[in-house]
């Protein structure tokens, strides 16, 4: 069944039972992926799903229920479940269905990848990305994985306003992940491209990281000056993502609220959320709620600018909705996130900001943000692995340590940003960041 | 959920082009998830999560692929894509006859979809309630209540046909204390393999005021020192230790290809004489449990170190052709869009030989970790984390002030000799573990235990 098709019997079903309010939000999903492990292919898989979350008001209050399971007698009896969970809501302000932004709001994006690729196609790029991993290194070993895969997903939307929007986005990568031996202990390192190309560097960049971590030593307890590697900038900015809520500011779970306007991080520091990223290919026009996206300076040269709202949580703050309302699966409610939070580029070279740091630690590996980061205290406590820096210079790998302090002091202690953006793997949700120097932070070793 | 005669056609469809073996995954799950936050129900989640996966096996080549569409033509594609990434048709029909049977264990009161979700709001408010009323420095409680009713089927080549049902329910409360700008959060999330029922057991009052008490501890805290030093670590979650520390190294997922700390090592003592480790799926009602696996196989009690020796691993159906030892039961999957893996259930450090107070009392300096939230682990160098959520300093045996914002880290091998003391104090704490099969629910668990040496990542 098609959306036109889900979307006629619901909203049949939904003019019957007298409601007035109402959407459709439906996303169709296929992805496949390849991976080949020890010089042999090991797995292939293709998987298709499909969804749909109908919502609607009863009485000021939202009720709403979800089904992968796409048949009219499902589809009709959604719409009962829909009206009987809107009973146990405590409503505190009407729902609020939107008309839409007005057609010229919506960027027109090209939809790349919309296609999933040939499986030999992913055979092609694994097999030959195991090849260029065991010729890289003779400490290569057991447990080198390569894998290539595809994703995409059309999202649409429709209500009871007029509202309609349909968007299709797609992605590709290509991952390297290389385990060396040394005949004293094992060591890895990988990395990835956004795309199925085999000329990347990746199978290399890899080895060469497995390589450089062998023989890691322990870093004494102390305050350090430290450079986390652009990666790991993504994986912090991912962790505290949920600061930049308007809804949690509001509901007291984010202490960046009633900042907006104030200086909450150092000068050289610009915070940017980007649903059209250009590095990115899983670019949404649209919300959930079918408001227009569009580019935003959350935090520029360290004064926080603005939250993200979405339409329900605009209202209550007295703001205009910014166009991130979202929804991590068709049957989770509507919440508040970001597009691609990306770090603006700053004024120094990579060489450049390890010659600032002088004597330090270069962070590779930040691991168990999940646990260890708490977005409503801003503490965290992160088991890290990484480089001494001795004089400018990247010198020894450590690792068996904790990188400790608080994300909003963190903001603060910015000490400058290199010019070079590494983004992660495109999604609809991702990061983007350079390297970025922080002054004073706890590390627990030896 | 599936007729026999269409799930003997899907298998031999995907073992016509060369697979020596192929499976039937069908999967239909209700779950509901109510939110509470500033003491209103903000929403409710109803799905129904409904597809079917398929796998051929070619010796320890893998080939997957799931659909969402059930009907007769969307599942005959899904076999049908798994044949053709297996090989070309070559002419030849493999005639498959499944034998249902059954096992059951567990029994289930109430089923989620017959309680009224009115009922289940009441819980959670009751919760939440006793969490705000519990200080005037309390200024937010969010609460959740969740409830899974998971039905599959598994049919394979060798004849295997079993259904399973398994209902599973928590409640989860985050309470956040404020005191001048600074926030400090408490949380605790009961689970079990039950209904609603569950909280004839768990009182959701004493939940709420749980989750609240532990964000004023924390409010009142310093912040932890940083360093190496003495650790004792509570029950329940506090097990979340072994399951970070050793627990994955020994899922044949790493183990298979050689790419854990543990693999190679049947026999050997890899741990303190004081560690005996279990892993049990058939505990009762318990949150890691399950009648069958994803596979299949009926759940098993595996002892996997016994006296501090490597008696076993977790091994599902690739693990078990790869490493050429029997599957134990442990093949799990978050659903129908996942390949299955092996994958703890219920997990745990036994009691052993040691009086609760002897541990506190043996500590000169060091910490208390009451609390234990969730980590991680690289299997293949068994480096490890695991946040501390409530702890305190312990001096000349007694514990002192609170502290806050600590992890702890160190690498499985020797963290596993270092547990020198274990308490007899036995009890599980409930998680949601995350591993390449996607998330499920397990138990961890240990007595008190005391390890002589580990990295505090607190503040220098």
């Amino acid at each position: 069944m098609n959306f036109e098709q889900i979307k006629e019997i619901l909203f049949r079903q939904a003019v019957a039972s007298g409601l007035s309010d109402y959407d459709v939000y439906f996303r169709m999903a296929s992805d496949a992926s390849t991976e080949a492990l020890n010089k042999e292919l090991s797995s292939s898989t293709f998987g298709v799903v499909g969804g749909v979350s109908f919502r609607c008001a009863v009485n000021g209050r939202i009720g709403s229920a979800s089904t992968q399971c796409l048949e009219e007698k499902e589809l009709t009896a959604l719409v009962a479940r829909a009206i009987a969970n809107a009973a146990v809501i405590d409503a505190d302000e009407d729902p609020i269905f939107f008309e839409g932004s007005g057609e010229a709001a919506y960027r027109r994006v090209e939809q790349t990848n919309a296609d999933l690729p040939v499986a030999a196609e992913l055979r092609r790029a694994v097999m030959d990305l195991q090849e260029q991993l065991y010729s890289a290194s003779e400490l290569m070993t057991d447990g080198t994985t390569s894998a290539a895969g595809a994703a995409s997903v059309t999202v649409s939307l429709a209500n009871s306003k007029g509202l309609s929007l349909s968007h299709s986005a797609g992605m590709r990568y290509t991952y390297a992940e290389a385990i060396v031996n040394d005949g004293k202990e094992p060591s890895f390192g990988t990395a990835f491209a956004p795309s199925l190309d085999i000329n990347t560097d990746i199978a290399k960049k890899a080895t060469e990281e497995a390589l450089a971590r062998l023989g890691a030593g322990a870093v004494k307890t102390g305050q350090y000056d430290v450079i986390f590697c652009a990666k790991q900038v993504r994986a912090l900015l991912g962790a505290f993502a949920g600061i930049f809520s308007g809804k949690n500011a509001l509901l007291g779970l984010s202490l960046l609220a009633g900042k907006e306007g104030e200086r909450v991080a150092a000068e050289c520091l610009t915070v940017i959320d980007d649903p059209f990223y250009a590095e990115n290919t899983m670019q949404m026009p649209f919300d959930a709620e079918g408001v227009a996206t569009r580019e935003k300076n959350l935090i520029e040269n360290g004064v926080l600018k603005t939250l993200l709202y979405d339409l329900t949580y605009a209202k209550k703050a007295g703001k205009q909705p910014t166009g991130n309302a979202a929804r991590g699966s068709i049957a989770d409610p509507v919440s508040i996130s970001p597009y691609c939070l990306r770090v603006a580029p700053g004024e120094h070279t990579e060489d450049e900001l390890l010659q600032r740091l002088d004597n330090g630690l270069y962070i590779t590996e930040l691991k168990g943000l999940h646990a260890g980061a708490d977005a409503v205290t801003g503490d965290f406590s992160i088991e890290s692995s990484g480089f001494l820096v001795e004089n400018g210079k990247r010198t020894k790998p450590v690792r068996g340590f904790t990188v400790a302090g608080n994300f909003f002091d963190l903001l603060k202690a910015v000490d400058g940003v290199a010019d070079h953006v590494e983004m992660g793997l495109p999604a609809i949700s991702g990061t983007a960041a350079p390297d970025i120097l922080i002054r004073g932070l706890s590390v627990a070793g030896e | 959920m599936l007729e026999k005669r269409l799930l003997e056609e899907l298998l031999g469809i995907a073992v016509s082009t060369g697979a020596d073996f192929a499976e039937v995954f069908a999967q239909q799950e209700r779950s509901g998830q109510l939110r509470l936050i500033s003491g209103k129900i903000e929403s409710v989640r109803d799905n129904l999560l409904s597809g079917v996966g398929i796998r051929a096996f070619v010796g320890t080549k893998t080939y997957y692929a799931s659909t969402s569409d059930t009907s007769r033509e969307g599942l005959l594609r899904c076999a049908a894509a798994v044949a053709g990434a297996v090989g070309d048709a070559n002419g030849q029909t493999t005639l498959i006859n499944l034998t249902p049977d059954e096992i059951k264990v567990e029994h289930v009161s109430y089923l989620p979809g017959d309680v009224e979700t009115s009922r289940k709001a009441e819980i959670l408010r009751e919760a939440a309630d006793a969490a705000s009323g519990c200080d005037e420095k309390i200024t937010q409680v969010q609460g959740v209540y969740m409830d899974v009713d998971r039905r599959f089927l598994v049919a394979n080549t060798e004849g295997l046909c079993r259904e399973d049902r398994k209902v599973r329910t928590r409640l989860a409360i985050t309470a956040v204390a404020s005191k001048d700008g600074e926030n400090q959060s408490g949380f605790y999330g009961p689970g079990g393999g039950m209904g609603i029922e569950f909280f004839e057991k768990v009182s959701p009052t004493e939940a709420g005021r749980r989750a609240a008490k532990q964000a004023l501890t924390n409010l009142s805290a310093v912040y932890c020192p940083a360093g190496q030093m003495t650790v004792a670590i509570e029950n329940g979650f506090g097990g979340v230790i072994f399951h970070e520390a050793c627990g994955h190294s020994l899922e044949a997922t790493s183990v298979g290809i050689g790419a854990s700390q543990m693999a190679g090592k049947l026999g050997q003592q890899i741990a303190n004489p004081k560690v005996t480790a279990i892993d049990d799926g058939t505990i009762p009602h318990g949150w890691g449990s399950f009648s069958i696996d994803d596979e299949g196989n009926p759940a098993s009690r595996t002892v996997l170190i016994e006296n501090g020796i490597l008696k076993n691993y977790m091994i599902d159906r690739l693990g078990s052709r790869r490493m050429g030892m029997p599957m134990t039961g442990n093949s799990r999957r978050e659903n129908y869009t996942y390949e299955p893996t092996s994958r703890m259930t219920n997990t745990f450090i036994d009691n052993g030989p040691d009086k609760n107070e002897d541990i506190i009392a043996s500590i000169e300096y060091g910490l208390y970790a009451k609390e234990m939230g969730g980590g991680s682990v690289n299997p293949l160098t068994g480096e490890f984390n695991f946040a501390v959520k409530e702890g305190y300093l312990v001096r000349n045996g007694k514990i002192c002030e609170p502290v806050r914002g600590a992890s702890l880290i160190g690498t499985g091998a020797q963290i596993l000799q270092d547990i020198d003391m274990v308490g007899q104090n036995l009890a599980t704490g409930q998680g949601v573990c995350g591993s390449s099969s996607g998330s499920v629910p397990t138990d961890v668990g240990q007595p008190l235990i005391r390890v002589k040496k580990i990295t505090v990542g607190g503040r220098s």
